[in-house]
């Protein structure tokens, strides 16, 4: 009796799942390296030569002259094109109806400190370089959950919390087409069947264990 | 000893391997076929956390999501207890000391403490 041949439909499939899974999780390997790395970074407040307290550049100040005064983010935006420093406006910090304005402009390893005085169009500029670790802990964290109504105030952290959300929709599908080709590898399965029991095991005991 | 052959059907790995001692194919063989399982293995068994951190980091990048509106249907609830005087210097073991006398479980979260030590606030998560 000749030897069964497999589904050619099944085979295809086969064939196309774990390419997808080969360069898809190719692709996704850097972003989640710097997750990997920045995740073991902030789990042990590890962060070499500096960080945040790295010290900072002489202060500078510059004239400004802004307009539209009304709203503390539009305020920030055009200080920050009027000093030219690209980067994310992390916060702005005024009081209501205030004339001073503060807010730090970030970009991964850089924070720029900018005061601002609209009544006497003064801006106070204070740049600090803080370095790779801290510039790989600021991708783990950005966009995040903290002022996400002015999250995404400059391009590149757009396109970055849409590489992040890749990221993750990328891991669930290798997780996914990881799970669907160890189950036709036949050799596997057993011991993969208790490997996988150990870790839904390991699972729900640590979040039992949190949550009661 | 060298292998030569130019005849394996898999012709790729035949360019790959030709010239090739036996010795370091084997090692190679034996290589890939060990990484192959630790990556299976490892997979399967992080499945889960994988998931979860997944997951928790879409909800912590899309705090508009409904589902990330958790802290909004929080429950909050207030009571008053007479406590001892806590023992030790550290905010950590002052809290650990009043969780262990107000029976509380958990990771002591943010403490502050007054100036003049009249009042000491602690968070446990």
């Amino acid at each position: 009796m000749p030897p069964r041949q497999p589904d050619p439909l099944r085979r295809s499939l086969r064939r196309w799942t774990r390419n997808l899974h080969l360069y898809l999780g190719l692709f996704v390997s850097p972003f989640v390296l710097v997750y990997a790395v920045s995740a073991i970074q902030l789990n042990h407040s590890l962060m070499p030569w500096g960080g945040r307290s790295a010290p900072t550049a002489p202060t500078r100040t510059m004239r400004i002259v802004v307009t539209n005064a009304d709203d503390g983010l539009a305020v920030a935006r055009e200080v920050r094109r009027q000093v030219g420093i690209a980067g994310e406006i992390g916060y702005v910090n005024r009081k209501p109806g205030g004339s001073r304005v503060s807010f730090p402009i970030e970009w991964p390893g850089h924070v720029t400190h900018v005061k601002v005085d609209l009544t006497a169009g003064v801006a106070t500029i204070e740049q600090q370089d803080t370095g790779a670790w801290d510039a790989m802990v600021y991708l783990h964290k950005m966009p995040g959950p903290h002022n996400a109504s002015i999250r995404g105030n400059w391009l590149y952290t757009r396109v970055w919390g849409w590489l992040a959300d890749a990221t993750v929709y990328l891991l669930l599908f290798l997780t996914a087409s990881g799970v669907y080709l160890w189950t036709v590898i036949r050799a596997d399965r057993s011991t993969g069947l208790r490997v996988l029991a150990a870790g839904v095991l390991s699972f729900v005991a640590l979040v039992f264990a949190i949550i009661a | 000893m060298r292998l030569s052959t130019t005849t394996s059907s898999a012709g790729r790995a035949a360019r790959v391997t030709r010239g090739t001692p036996l010795s370091a194919r084997v090692n190679s063989a034996r290589t890939r076929i060990v990484t192959r399982k630790l990556h299976n293995y490892l997979g399967l068994y992080l499945l889960l956390f994988l998931w979860l951190f997944a997951a928790s980091g879409l909800v912590l990048n899309h705090s508009k999501w409904p589902v990330s509106q958790f802290w909004k249907s929080r429950v909050e609830s207030a009571s008053h207890h007479d406590i001892r005087v806590p023992r030790g210097g550290g905010d950590i073991a002052m809290a650990s000391d009043l969780m262990a006398q107000l029976g509380l479980v958990g990771e002591v979260g943010e403490t502050k403490r007054a100036p003049d030590d009249t009042h000491f606030d602690f968070q446990v998560v």
